[in-house]
């Protein structure tokens, strides 16, 4: 069967299954590609074909570094330590925590940052009478824009570096530094509008001693189990390796996929930890709704559908500060209300049809696009995993986040982010044109 | 201070007693208030002032903290003597307030030292021990008993688990032989046993002993079975204060388990009554009845 209708309704319906939870998305996106295959519109091997492996073994690789080191305990007693070193002062509770889940979330994954973070950070704002809402959203917020900052720190970005070709240090060198400017004007502005909130207590015996009780029960709570000391040099050894391959991509000639499941596979190898445990922390279910979604991408590219689309972002003009602007500002607002995953996959083969009739220079779109989807994610909670994530583990501490509670905050975050991004942007191209 | 941040300390005290043990919860309590005299950027004249407000809030804990009362009273009369509030600035009335908050965790350390050593010697030879007690002093009779040489089984009276977790991780370190039961099916297990030790927080100036939920029916169901009840208590736990002014927390919730709404009333201690304990052992060694109304008296 030849012709767009079948691919765009079959896309359509696994984009609203997705966006409104009807189903599990691996589920989800595999039977929108059982659909195609059946009605001959893809292949059985062209099918295979379509997805992009390197993005699916790079996650896949990363996923299972990072269970093993999370099984060492090394990332709570990082926390704990940082609850420790704020000492109850609520200013540096906010400036540490983001500070640490800043480069957490750059280097791992932001679910993974979330679940580590959040729970020590409401017990120990609870414990000293604080409202722990505005630091959970604050922590989602920070961990969503920092892993903007490199390949590794956010899928859109893990799938724009795999598909395009992008490296490890390019992210690093592109994006670092606005990412740095954003995460700081977004603490910044948080402090400012909550900034009753954060006045200090060393004036105050009573919470002082509350607080040193406080901290000894985190303490005990959350390292009750003795650390594996083994665990943490070998895992982190090999996170630093792994990093190291990543950052001497263009002299090894290693794709960042092959190092990242090389590595994962040496520490399993070295650790010996349980692997049953470890795989079960693998998200498979993102890794197979990833493989749908390629395939589905790639059957609407091939019925000619994302160049149709390319088209409608064309009739904006061939000015390249406007082609820019609307790829990062329709990314980030459709990236707030859906996930920025299919978002990203899709857009791919989009910005590839605007590069072909209108090449702006130093991947400045590809830029456009990461800023877009990974910034924009913040807009709701339920734009990111993290959000969402962190909303849940609030609740279950009896801290309800409704939706317009998370909006009151991360809209003005994410006018702040994206208003940074373009003008980032904006001067990057001035000086590259 | 506020009512909120009353109800935060007071909370935060209830977690570490139940986890903890009152003997820990003490000793953290302390070393707290050591930290945070030290941390403390307050005008100088409002020290003793913030001092007194913690003191006031400290003494009126929910429940009431015998040990850490006794040790705060001792402290403050203790400042009063060395006028600690008239130095001349804020550091030193700090680095004194704290020197003195030290010494009495020191007599703390000691007084539990010694009710280790005492208690010690209530192990013997082929005993079957239930307890019904976290408290680090206990657990330590049991170290020292195995280091003596003497074989002895430990019956673990399961409560909820992050309290039995502690006492499996100490048994574990500490390699020494034990079986947890299900607190409910200690009935099972009196004619097997051959003592139940208990803790206590508190042993009130009526002649009872402010204990951790549960152990009210534990003794109940030994004393009638003839099983010999050791309850083991410093000197610092004897309180000034009735039983009935102990500040048991109630707790009032609305649940939802299984579909249904209810709602439901918790306390966080019980008292009970010395009569159904056999051997009352503190760090000076047994007491009799006569011995506590003494002790109590002074």
């Amino acid at each position: 069967m030849e012709g767009p209708l079948i691919p765009v309704i079959v896309f359509f319906l696994v984009f609203v299954a997705v966006a409104f939870e009807l189903v599990n998305k691996a589920v989800a996106g595999l039977c929108g590609v059982a659909i195609l295959v059946v009605l001959r519109i893809v292949g059985q091997h062209e099918m295979i074909a379509l997805i992009d492996f390197e993005t699916v073994i790079l996650l896949m690789g990363m996923m299972i570094i990072v269970s093993v080191l999370r099984s060492s305990g090394v990332f709570t007693m990082v926390s704990v330590k940082v609850a420790e070193f704020a000492g109850g002062s609520p200013l540096k509770i906010l400036i540490l925590f983001s500070g640490i889940t800043a480069i957490m979330s750059a280097f791992l994954d932001n679910v993974t940052t979330v679940l580590i973070v959040v729970p020590i950070l409401i017990e120990l704002t609870k414990g000293m009478g604080l409202e722990p809402r505005i630091f959970v959203i604050s922590q989602a917020l920070v961990s969503n824009i920092a892993g903007t900052a490199t390949l590794i720190g956010d899928p859109p970005n893990v799938i724009i570096g795999s598909k395009v070709g992008l490296t490890f240090n390019q992210f690093i060198a592109h994006m670092a530094l606005p990412v740095a400017v954003i995460v700081i004007a977004s603490v910044g502005f948080i402090w400012w509008a909550n900034r009753k909130t954060f006045r200090p207590i060393h004036t105050d015996l009573v919470k002082l001693f509350s607080v040193q009780l406080l901290l000894e029960k985190i303490r005990f709570q959350f390292m009750d189990r003795r650390l594996d000391k083994a665990v943490i040099i070998k895992g982190l050894t090999c996170l630093a390796a792994a990093l190291a391959l990543f950052t001497t991509q263009t002299i090894t000639k290693l794709s960042p996929g092959v190092v990242a499941l090389s590595v994962a596979m040496f520490l399993l190898l070295i650790s010996r930890v349980d692997l049953e445990k470890v795989l079960e922390d693998v998200e498979w279910s993102t890794l197979l709704f990833f493989c749908g979604l390629f395939i589905l991408v790639g059957a609407l590219e091939k019925s000619g559908v994302t160049e149709w689309i390319a088209g409608v972002f064309m009739k904006t003009g061939q000015n390249p500060y406007v082609i820019v602007l609307t790829v990062l500002w329709v990314s980030g607002m459709v990236s707030g209300f859906l996930d920025n995953i299919p978002f990203t996959i899709t857009m791919i083969p989009v910005i590839q049809y605007i590069y072909q009739s209108n090449p702006i220079p130093n991947n400045i779109l590809w830029w456009a696009l990461a800023f877009g989807v990974c910034l924009g994610g913040n807009l709701t909670y339920i734009g990111a995993s993290a959000n969402i994530v962190a909303v849940g583990i609030s609740r279950r501490h009896h801290y309800d986040i409704t939706f317009i509670d998370f909006l009151k905050t991360s809209v003005a975050v994410t006018m702040i982010s994206l208003s940074l991004a373009s003008t980032y942007l904006v001067v990057f191209l001035w000086m590259s044109l | 201070m506020n009512g909120q941040d009353r109800e935060i300390l007071y909370g935060l005290f209830r977690d570490h007693l139940h986890v903890r043990g009152t003997s820990q919860t003490t000793r953290i309590a302390l070393q707290s208030l050591i930290t945070s005299l030290r941390q403390l950027r307050c005008p100088f004249q409002d020290i003793r002032g913030q001092f007194e407000a913690l003191t006031h809030t400290i003494k009126n804990g929910e429940p009431r903290i015998a040990p850490l009362i006794n040790l705060i009273v001792s402290c403050e009369k203790e400042f009063a003597e060395r006028k600690i509030f008239e130095k001349s600035t804020g550091e030193q009335v700090a680095a004194d307030a704290a020197r003195i908050v030290e010494d009495h965790m020191q007599r703390l350390e000691e007084t539990t030292r010694r009710l280790v050593q005492i208690g010690g010697d209530c192990i013997k030879k082929g005993d079957v021990i239930m307890i019904h007690s976290f408290s680090r002093p206990i657990l330590q009779m049991f170290s020292d008993a195995k280091n003596r040489g003497t074989d002895f089984v430990i019956l673990i009276l399961r409560q909820a688990f992050v309290k039995t977790k502690q006492v499996i991780k100490y048994m574990e370190s500490e390699h020494l032989t034990y079986t947890v039961i299900p607190e409910y099916n200690v009935s099972h297990f009196v004619d097997k046993a051959t003592k139940l030790f208990l803790g206590a927080i508190a042993i009130t100036a009526d002649g009872k002993a402010l204990c951790s939920m549960g152990s009210s029916g534990i003794a109940s169901i030994a004393h009638i079975a003839g099983l010999p009840v050791y309850l083991f208590v410093t000197s610092l736990k004897f309180s000034s204060e009735r039983s009935t002014e102990q500040h048991i927390h109630e707790k009032t919730e609305q649940l939802m388990e299984g579909g249904v709404a209810f709602t439901q009333i918790s306390h966080s201690h019980e008292i009970i009554d010395l009569e159904l304990i056999t051997h009352l052992i503190t760090e000076e060694g047994e007491m009799d009845c006569e011995r506590v109304n003494s002790a109590l008296a002074s």
